[in-house]
């Protein structure tokens, strides 16, 4: 073998000995899983907030120009007076 | 007859070996304390998730050890691998154990690191680069220095080498094991460590590594 492959592997051999710090994730994984879970179960309320606000703002306006066509007694005449015209 | 009483006496073995008490060897069999708490884990217990991952946070955060030298990145990488393994728990087959399904997700999040680094070109190696000569300056005394410029060695490889290459030297596998954790096959393997090595000789050839 390569000399240098072998220098290589007796490094990697005492590399292996060599630990990370000990630590202790699992308060911060249960944390994230809640965060996950709150999140799974706001996400479709959110979708549904913002489905009826979007319902609500197309039938407010629709309302909104029915009821300025209805309350207007002027705006049928405005609308027949073309034809008086000709 | 014979073969029924054959069969009786596995069976008594099989009972024997699984309620063993304190059976948490993490090599071998998934053990009864596993099993019970990825079941309560399933239906939504807390501490039987936060006991798993203590029970493993150790081999899981010395396997990302080889993907990372910084602690932080370790710590937050730990957390990945067992968030991951938390939203896929209902996948696990009981056949294998534990620890091999964790370790398979280990690599995945590790390599996903490591190419997410890549495209970014923001390579640890980038902040203190690997200077020609360096590695025979002074022989590595201490297992640490040892990893530290091994890691810096292999970081200069694409992710696909290194990943061969952590997992052959590193982590000590065989071929059938790494195709095992990566689902590649046995020849795939082959072919990948061996050009990852021939890059790796050429790179250690041109930093006059050992001449």
């Amino acid at each position: 073998m390569n000399k240098n492959m072998e220098r290589f592997e007796a490094l990697a051999r005492r590399a292996r000995h060599d630990a990370p710090p000990a630590m202790d994730v699992s308060h911060h994984v249960i944390h994230r899983l809640e965060v996950l879970a709150d999140e799974s179960i706001d996400r479709p309320l959110a979708w549904l907030t913002l489905g009826s606000v979007a319902t609500a703002a197309v039938t407010g306006s629709f309302a909104f120009s029915l009821y300025a066509t209805l309350a207007d007694p002027m705006g049928l005449l405005f609308q027949v007076t073309p034809l008086l015209g000709n | 007859m014979e073969l029924t009483v054959g069969w009786r006496l596995l069976d008594g073995v099989l009972a024997a070996v699984e309620s063993a008490p304190g059976d948490s060897r993490p090599d071998g069999a998934t053990s009864r304390e596993d099993r019970e708490d990825i079941a309560a884990s399933l239906l939504g217990d807390e501490q039987a998730y936060a006991r798993l991952v203590r029970r493993y946070q150790a081999e899981v955060s010395l396997q990302l050890w080889r993907y990372t030298r910084q602690p932080g990145q370790v710590e937050e990488l730990t957390q990945e691998v067992f968030v991951e393994a938390y939203l896929s728990l209902r996948s696990y087959r009981s056949e294998a154990p534990f620890l091999h399904w964790l370790r398979r997700i280990t690599t995945r999040v590790g390599y996903r690191f490591w190419r997410k680094q890549a495209s970014r070109r923001e390579r640890e190696t980038a902040l203190e680069p690997w200077h020609e000569g360096q590695a025979h300056q002074r022989e590595p005394g201490t297992a640490a220095e040892a990893a530290e410029l091994v890691h810096r060695m292999l970081a200069q490889l694409p992710p696909r080498d290194r990943l061969v290459l952590t997992l052959l030297h590193l982590e000590e596998l065989d071929t059938v094991a790494i195709a095992e954790r990566l689902g590649w096959s046995r020849t795939l393997v082959k072919v990948q460590a061996f050009r990852a090595r021939q890059k790796l000789k050429r790179l250690l050839e041109a930093s006059g590594y050992s001449e």
